[in-house]
């Protein structure tokens, strides 16, 4: 295979036949972002490993429950929403890896080079990108979640499908996709503060899985610290803003941690405190 | 065009890159030599505004190329060849970048097109050569169809074919009035290349001029002679003046101080026989030897070459093509 050998005559020096033009704008690096991370293959496999594993952890957790707990007008809410939401507790983390993918692996092909070049102001496109692992974790995160109720609300029959759409059932539903898409995006931010690979996603699996089976040794004692901080760390406001709609005291599940809205707003803060230095770390650094 | 004014980068303690200024002139190829380490990489980083300089400050048609509105139609740069991610295709990668400036998908084709590209684009990139990577940088550095082309050793790793439509490339497109800094360690194609030389030892300039300039500076010319009469020829010439660079191998003599014609005409009265008889001028490779021994951040030792024991590197020229 050789280079093609064009005459270069000075008018076609780069082979443009028509005037390119180029205009750069924050539509067009946000689309530069969606093909980045469309484009990749391990991305698709990755989508494809979340959607099963919620959609057989959905089909799971409604056999088990519905074998033990006696459905009634009460508890059904509480069946669908930890059944739709039970994968979560596993996919949060191949969201999570895919938020520090999105940039990590800029940094380690080398990527970033050609990246910051075609947008050396840097911030518009920390800012695209993030949009772009937002919306992606939105729309995977809803399709597995309101998939994995559907597949829930088959199994049990008997108006199931009635109250999956009633307003406490829907509420925790869009709790667990924005649990979801809050950790891919704190992820995002923890993977630009840390450039490497193997360390963010150490860090993000810690966060998002270690630390919860750190605390429940932890609250094995007596300190009074545990059960506070425990239940704001980010895997505890996810159950909570999963479950606080719908618990049943006394049910399987039915603590309600700090409460749907303190949980939204405890993420969102897990999420702005990787993103803010993020994104003043990514303006100032040295791209390599 | 490209000025760059004090520039300095500082690593910790180490200065990578020290009070460096130049100017490149439009409608030129501007060769940047030195030693692994010079600092000719980070210079091309803080060009593309991908570093930031600690110290003074380098333009690309008079603002800081961050600073451009469209920068990919100023500047391209191939400063990586693995700069892509080997999980996309050649014309994804390509796609991702045109995108940004909303570069149409028809030029996408025509710099893969342009590269010889075009039937491994749907390819991935993590299966590619080094010179194929090498063509994809080269194609995402055209994509906007910049004023100026920052290509740091563009062909490493390319066969015979491509280096040379690199190199009547990059000719034609500085003919053209554009701007072109170009990196590399083949001296011979870069003697082949550039209008003007630039280089860097140690983090600083240690020249700065028309590459014919550095060339008549390096040394002065070299006769060869070769002679089954050798040593009789050797002590006439001396006797004229001319200084042997070398001590007489069997029937090779190389001088300095001497013209070809008059070599010949010695030999001539003396009736010796000559079997070759060449003047050879100062090469590239020579004259950048001089010029940055001592500068090198990571010296090897000397090797000992068979039968060429304490060689000159000024006349080691048949290296020249490395």
């Amino acid at each position: 295979m050789s280079l093609t050998t064009h005459p270069t005559s000075p008018a076609s020096m780069t082979g443009a036949r028509a005037p390119v033009n180029g205009k750069l704008s924050f539509g067009g690096i946000l689309r530069s972002e969606w093909i980045k991370l469309l484009s990749l293959r391990s991305m698709r496999w990755s989508i494809l490993i979340m959607l099963l594993l919620s959609f057989g952890a959905a089909a799971m957790m409604t056999g088990a429950m519905s074998s033990y707990m006696t459905l009634t007008e009460a508890t059904m809410p509480m069946l669908l929403v930890q059944s739709a939401a039970f994968g979560t507790v596993f996919t949060v983390l191949i969201m999570g890896v895919i938020g520090v993918l999105a940039m990590t692996s800029e940094y380690a092909s080398g990527m970033i080079l050609s990246s910051l070049t075609a947008v050396p102001s840097r911030t518009p496109l920390f800012i695209a990108k993030g949009l772009a692992v937002a919306l992606l974790s939105l729309v995977v995160g809803a399709v597995s979640v309101f998939g994995g109720g559907v597949i829930a609300a088959l199994m049990v029959g008997d108006g199931a499908f009635a109250a999956l759409f009633s307003g406490p059932v829907l509420q925790s539903l869009i709790g667990a996709v924005l649990y979801l898409t809050l950790a891919a995006l704190m992820s995002y931010g923890i993977g630009t503060l840390m450039r490497s690979s193997a360390a963010a996603i150490a860090t993000v699996v810690g966060l998002l899985f270690v630390v919860t089976i750190a605390f429940q040794f932890l609250s094995m004692t007596s300190w009074e610290w545990v059960p506070v901080v425990s239940e704001w760390m980010p895997a505890s406001l996810g159950q909570a803003l999963e479950t606080a709609a719908v618990s049943v005291p006394g049910e399987f599940g039915g603590s309600t941690g700090v409460g749907y809205g303190p949980a939204l707003i405890g993420l969102v803060i897990w999420a702005a405190a990787a993103l803010i230095p993020a994104s003043l770390l990514f303006k100032t650094r040295d791209a390599v | 065009m490209i000025e760059a004014k004090n520039l300095t980068k500082r690593y910790g303690a180490k200065t990578a890159v020290e009070n460096v200024s130049f100017s490149l002139a439009p409608g030129s190829v501007t060769g940047f030599l030195g030693p692994n380490g010079a600092g000719k990489s980070t210079t091309m980083r803080m060009i593309m505004g991908l570093d930031r300089p600690s110290d003074g400050a380098v333009t690309v048609l008079g603002k800081p190329y961050a600073e451009h509105r469209n920068p990919l139609s100023i500047a391209g740069a191939l400063l990586d060849a693995k700069g892509v991610h080997p999980g996309r295709t050649a014309r994804s990668h390509l796609r991702a970048l045109a995108a940004t400036h909303s570069i149409s998908e028809a030029r996408v084709s025509e710099v893969l097109d342009l590269t010889g590209l075009e039937s491994v684009s749907n390819k991935r990139v993590g299966g590619f050569s080094l010179g194929m990577g090498q063509r994809l940088g080269i194609a995402a550095a055209l994509l906007g169809d910049p004023q100026v082309l920052v290509l740091d050793e563009p062909v490493n790793g390319l066969d015979p074919d491509g280096v040379l439509w690199v190199r009547n490339f990059i000719r034609a497109y500085a003919a053209s009035g554009r701007t072109v800094l170009l990196s590399s360690h083949l001296m011979s194609e870069m003697a082949q290349t550039a209008d003007h030389v630039l280089v860097l030892g140690r983090g600083r300039i240690i020249a700065d001029a028309p590459i014919g300039e550095l060339l008549s500076a390096g040394s002065q010319p070299t006769v060869r002679v070769d002679s089954p009469d050798a040593i009789r020829l050797g002590e006439l010439l001396r006797a004229e003046g001319a200084r042997s660079t070398q001590d007489t191998r069997g029937t090779e003599l190389l001088l300095e101080g001497i013209a070809a014609a008059r070599v010949g005409e010695i030999a001539a009265q003396h009736g010796i026989v000559l079997h070759a008889l060449t003047t050879e001028r100062a090469t590239l490779e020579a004259a950048y030897l001089a010029l940055t021994q001592g500068e090198t951040e990571y010296a090897t030792d000397p090797i000992a070459q068979p039968g060429q024991a304490g060689t000159d590197p000024s006349s080691t020229d048949r290296a020249a093509a490395l």
